[in-house]
């Protein structure tokens, strides 16, 4: 942690040269209101988008990380050798709650057990949690009883959960279209035609803008927020292209900044940045590489 | 002949017309060169610059030749020891290879080829490709149907091309409630209907059956989302169509796929779910499964699903249906990074990972006779990465499943032209040592023609002598004669005389 403080004060430093010696830009008089333009698809139906196995067919260079990428990881199927397995089976009724368990979650902070349920896109979650001994620390809000309750709640993953860990949740019924992250949830609805032309897709080297980007990463990494429409905190059928903050609403005031550990911070700071105090220049994909083995992205100075 | 588009970077002069680098399908990653494999290409420059120097021959026009060919597998053996039937005597004299492999000795079906609608995938060009020092053209026309045709029926051997599916699902009808037809039915990249019409496009081209095609529909395509179960009226209204309205000659499926946002894939022995579709398709007359089992890596959520251990029960509770085993069920190809690693196979057992469980599959269920695996990629690379590891799976296959059961499918024309796969099985055999330590049998002619063709012929249905009789007379054959004649060659060849593509 120590040496995350670190490396995230020199990576500002870093890029606060690099804006110091571009062109100044003309200050921003007055803030932006988020919730300005763009559009969404609040209440809409999921709109059809092709499939991860789709993708995968074509981009093997992609596929050659993605099994071990920490979106493709965040729910995944329960096998013994998994982190959260070994943390889980310390529980007492651990081996049980093990047995029944489809998927399992986290295993750096916390672990967590879930399984199929007989309705269509959902999961029923574990309340039972259990922490690595060194990481305990970090998480003081969470009591140990919680872990010695090995209960499986039916909605509990679809009200608060789903729409940050699963892909394209249909806001009415609260059904995802698949377990864990698709490609979807960050390049959206992806034509085949962005094969002769990859402006045609999000996220392409060329297709890029600050505002998506904050948009696209901030769907799931503003934690804190939620729908207007929905009450749901996590977005209601974001888009990948879609305006966030017409529907999603999240604190990004300078107050509430401050008083975040640092990883938060950083994220939202960084949004202010784009989305309402309008400087562009530097994007979450500016540091980091989300399909790179590495994190963070070694900037070349 | 060879391969023309896997020239080898001049400077480095690697012109090997066998890649001496496991080639990856579109299932799985490959591998950096190995030090053998690197040994292996060198070996190849040294021979062909030693013997076409002796027959004044341009060293490139060399490595064309069949004399090519066999310096490639004379090299591999003289690396990885005797695994390649080969005379020194053919690496100076194309007489003697047309002796022992005479062209048109086989007769070849191939169940597992591929192209696209109209997109590069980008798959010529990946960095793999580019390291082993192809130079391939990537762009859509080199995945196009007139590339097709060009590099599976005029640069090889193949009489017979199986166009197999990918993952992908119709979409049947508009918001509105219309049902859709043609290229709005989109699909992805080789929809049903458009394996369709390009097998029909085919066959009326040649005057006779050169082509047949397979179909995507699966049983998770189709979701009732309310009852969180197939929207069984939905998936039989997309069956029928394409058995009735399409033609399709085999069903070609990914259990690990979810194209239709099912939640899920699915398992071949699931009683709600696959059984009432074997159900349908016996109704339509359709009784050919095929399979995708085993490449599964980057599914990492579903990946449990291309188990072939459920073939078991589907195969016993459905003996009038047939299931073709695509890729054997290996786990991983020799182009994957687990291919050494994990104990993915066994030299001292010569099992393979879920390969092996497909092989007690049949141990035991002696009497089960509707399983047969396929061996498209998974021979082509181990006959390069690993030629021992081949004849484990060779060997094993026909041990286990008998010759009369293994199906030859390539994988291409991803990869270019599938002849040089062709060739490595006319020149394949398992060792004495194997043979007598694993109770293998050598391979004999009759069984390579088994496994090239005559299996697929029995499978699909139609009459061999038929189609020996009438290939050479028919227009394709024809066009391939012209091409020849006018030197077509693999890799400079005019191709605007095909059919144009809509
Ligand atoms: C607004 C989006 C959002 C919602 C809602 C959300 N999460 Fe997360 N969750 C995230 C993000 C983003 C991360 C990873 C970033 C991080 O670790 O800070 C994460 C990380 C995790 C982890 C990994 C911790 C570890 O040990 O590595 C677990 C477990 C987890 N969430 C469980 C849950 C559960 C259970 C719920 C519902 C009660 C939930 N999350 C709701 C966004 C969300
Ligand atoms: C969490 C968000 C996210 C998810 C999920 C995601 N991507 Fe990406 N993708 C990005 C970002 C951001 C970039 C831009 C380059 C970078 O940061 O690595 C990118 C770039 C790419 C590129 C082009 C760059 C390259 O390295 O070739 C491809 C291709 C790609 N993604 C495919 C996929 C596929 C296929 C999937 C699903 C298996 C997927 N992505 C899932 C965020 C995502
Ligand atoms: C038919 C094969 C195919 C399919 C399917 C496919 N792509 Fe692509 N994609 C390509 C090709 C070819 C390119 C352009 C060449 C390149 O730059 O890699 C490309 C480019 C991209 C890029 C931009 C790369 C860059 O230059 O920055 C991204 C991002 C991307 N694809 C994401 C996806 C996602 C996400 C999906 C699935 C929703 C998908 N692709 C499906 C073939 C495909
Ligand atoms: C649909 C929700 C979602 C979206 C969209 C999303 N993330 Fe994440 N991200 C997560 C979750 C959940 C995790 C935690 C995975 C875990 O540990 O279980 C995560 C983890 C991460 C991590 C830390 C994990 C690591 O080691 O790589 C980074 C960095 C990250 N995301 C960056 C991004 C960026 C940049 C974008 C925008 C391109 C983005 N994410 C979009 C949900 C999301
Ligand atoms: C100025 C560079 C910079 C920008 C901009 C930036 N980050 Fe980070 N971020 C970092 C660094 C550095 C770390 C620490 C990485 C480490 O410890 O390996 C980090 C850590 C993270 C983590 C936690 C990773 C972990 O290992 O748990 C997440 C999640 C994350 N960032 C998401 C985002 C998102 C989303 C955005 C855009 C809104 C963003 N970041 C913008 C530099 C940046």
């Amino acid at each position: 942690m120590k040496q995350f403080g670190l490396r995230l004060i020199l990576s500002v430093l870093i890029v606060s040269l690099e804006l110091a010696v571009a062109p100044l830009q003309p200050r921003e008089q007055q803030d932006l209101d988020p919730a300005q333009g763009g559009e969404d698809h609040v209440g809409q139906p999921i709109p059809p988008y092709m499939t991860g196995d789709e993708c995968l067919f074509c981009h093997r260079d992609i596929g050659k990380s993605w099994p071990t990428n920490p979106h493709q990881l965040t729910l995944r199927p329960a096998l013994p050798d998994d982190p959260s397995s070994t943390l889980l089976s310390q529980l007492s009724g651990g081996d049980e709650l093990l047995e029944q368990a489809d998927f399992l979650m986290g295993g750096q902070r916390v672990a967590r057990a879930l399984k199929r349920s007989a309705k269509y896109g959902r999961l029923e979650l574990s309340l039972a949690r259990a922490f690595p001994a060194d990481a305990s620390s970090n998480e003081p809000q969470q009591s140990a009883k919680d872990s010695l309750d090995p209960v499986w709640h039916a909605s509990h993953f679809a009200d608060r959960c789903a729409g940050c860990h699963c892909t394209a949740v249909d806001a009415q019924n609260r059904a995802f279209s698949s377990v864990g992250l698709d490609c979807y949830v960050c390049h959206g609805v992806v034509d085949l035609n962005h094969t002769k032309d990859t402006r045609q897709v999000l996220l392409s080297t060329k297709n890029q803008p600050a505002k998506q980007v904050a948009a696209i990463c901030g769907q799931c990494h503003l934690r804190g927020g939620h729908s207007k429409s929905s009450s749901l905190p996590y977005p209601n059928t974001f888009v990948p292209g879609d305006n966030l903050f017409r529907d999603f609403q999240v604190d990004l005031s300078e107050q509430n900044i401050q008083s975040m550990v640092p990883i938060e911070w950083h994220i939202f700071e960084n949004v202010r940045d784009i989305v309402v105090l309008g400087r562009e220049q530097v994007t979450c994909l500016s540091c980091h590489q989300v399909h790179g083995n590495d994190v963070f992205r070694h900037r070349e100075v | 002949m060879w391969i023309p588009k896997w020239q080898r970077d001049k400077e480095r002069g690697v012109d090997s017309p066998v890649p001496t680098q496991a080639v990856s399908n579109e299932e799985f990653i490959p591998r950096q060169q190995n030090a053998k494999q690197k040994e292996w290409e060198q070996l190849i420059g040294e021979l062909a610059d030693e013997k076409s120097k002796k027959l004044g021959m341009q060293r490139r026009d060399f490595m064309r030749s069949s004399m090519g060919m066999a310096t490639a597998f004379l090299a591999s053996n003289m690396i990885y020891g005797p695994n390649w039937e080969v005379d020194a005597a053919e690496t100076l004299e194309p007489a003697a290879t047309e002796d022992k492999f005479p062209k048109g000795e086989y007769f070849i079906v191939d169940v597992q080829t591929h192209f696209t609608d109209g997109v590069a995938i980008g798959f010529r060009n990946a960095t793999f490709i580019r390291n082993m020092d192809f130079d391939l053209k990537d762009d859509a026309d080199a995945y196009s149907f007139t590339n097709f045709v060009k590099e599976i029926f005029f640069d090889s051997e193949t009489s017979i091309a199986v166009i197999s599916g990918v993952p992908g699902r119709e979409t049947n009808k508009n918001l509105a409630g219309k049902v859709l037809e043609g290229r709005d039915r989109r699909g992805g990249i080789l929809p049903s209907w458009l394996m369709s019409q390009r097998k029909e496009e085919l066959n009326e081209m040649a005057g006779g059956t050169r082509a047949f095609c397979q179909g995507n529909c699966a049983p998770n395509h189709y979701w009732n989302r309310q009852e969180n179960a197939p929207d069984f009226p939905q998936l039989f209204e997309q069956m029928e169509r394409e058995v009735k309205k399409y033609g399709i000659d085999s069903w070609k499926w990914y259990c690990h796929t979810d194209p239709g946002r099912s939640g899920d894939g699915f398992r071949m022995d699931d009683e709600k779910m696959a059984y009432p579709f074997f159900e349908k398709s016996k109704e339509l007359g359709l009784n050919v499964f095929s399979v995708h089992k085993g490449f599964s890596a980057q599914s990492r959520t579903l990946g449990h699903y291309a188990h072939p251990g459920d073939i078991e029960k589907a195969a016993k509770d459905h003996p009038d249906l047939t299931f073709i085993v695509y890729h054997s069920a290996l786990k991983h190809g020799p182009g994957e990074p687990q291919f050494r690693r994990d104990g993915f196979f066994d030299p001292t057992t010569g099992d393979f990972e879920w390969h092996a469980e497909l092989m007690k599959i049949k141990e035991r269920n002696p009497e089960m006779s509707n399983v047969y695996p396929e061996i498209g990629s998974s021979f082509g690379l181990l006959a390069i990465a690993h030629p021992v590891m081949c004849q484990h799976l060779i060997g094993k296959n026909v041990k286990y499943f008998g010759a009369d059961h293994v199906v030859w499918g390539t994988d291409c024309l991803w990869w270019g032209s599938p002849q040089w796969v062709i060739d490595a099985m006319k020149r394949f055999q398992i060792s004495d040592e194997l043979c007598e330590k694993f109770g293998y049998a050598k391979l004999t002619k009759e069984d390579k023609a088994k496994i090239f063709g005559l299996n697929a012929a029995k499978i699909y249905g139609f009459d061999v002598n038929e189609r020996l009789k009438a290939i050479p007379r028919d227009s394709l054959s024809d066009l391939k004669s012209a091409y020849l004649h006018r030197g077509g060659q693999p890799d400079n060849a005019a191709q605007g005389w095909v059919r144009g593509t809509a």
